[in-house]
């Protein structure tokens, strides 16, 4: 699975640390989600949409190796 | 769920686990002995079996601080990790406990009673040394190297 999180963070010019206080997560967590090394859970990846005011479909998008 | 411990035990566990551990090491090494001659103490085994207790368990506590105790967020990434981490540390464990049984199988003199003993301690200790080490290194360093 592939994610626009980071490009989405810097349009609307949010920081890691915003972002992770935000979400109740660590920066950590926001830096695994955008290098795509950790999948976020459902409540989460919602979170993250709601923050940026988007769809989760526009913030992860499924590859053919997920099938 | 399992409760953690609150962060603070993670610091406390970072201060006391070494100073257990070089209790015991000062001990093997017979640095104690060499204190209570220094001391004027004729027979040094209270002492040493006392330093000896006092270092394993205060080792002990501290590796559990660290084991149990809450990142400052405690989020599901984390728990991801925490929960890898244990996994890797058992597969470690199991590892190095057939490795070690076959070792001890080839002895010409295996070790008995304290010596299987200590042996089953250090297996346990490996698995707990490898999680928090493993836990460690993921959240602190390796997930900033994704960054660059």
């Amino acid at each position: 699975m592939k994610n626009n999180v980071k490009e989405v963070r810097k349009t609307k010019k949010v920081t890691q640390v915003d972002l992770a206080e935000y979400l109740s997560v660590s920066r950590q967590t926001i830096i695994s989600i955008e290098s795509g090394r950790y999948v976020p859970s459902t409540v989460l990846s919602l979170k993250i949409a709601k923050c940026f005011e988007t769809t989760v479909e526009s913030l992860f998008v499924l590859e053919a190796s997920d099938f | 769920m399992f409760k953690l411990l609150s962060h603070r035990y993670k610091k406390i566990g970072l201060k006391v686990a070494p100073i257990g551990l070089c209790l015991w090491v000062f001990m093997q090494l017979g640095f104690v002995s060499k204190l209570s001659q220094l001391l004027g103490i004729t027979d040094a085994t209270i002492l040493n079996m006392s330093v000896a207790i006092l270092g394993f368990f205060t080792f002990l506590f501290g590796t559990y601080a660290l084991a149990f105790s809450k990142e400052k967020v405690e989020d599901e990434m984390i728990k991801n990790v925490r929960l890898e981490s244990f996994q890797f540390a058992a597969l470690l464990q199991m590892i190095a406990l057939v490795l070690g049984i076959m070792v001890i199988g080839f002895m010409n003199n295996p070790p008995k009673d304290a010596g299987v003993m200590l042996f089953l301690s250090i297996a346990i200790l490996f698995f707990w040394i490898t999680y928090i080490l493993r836990f460690n290194y993921i959240i602190h360093f390796r997930i900033f190297r994704y960054e660059k």
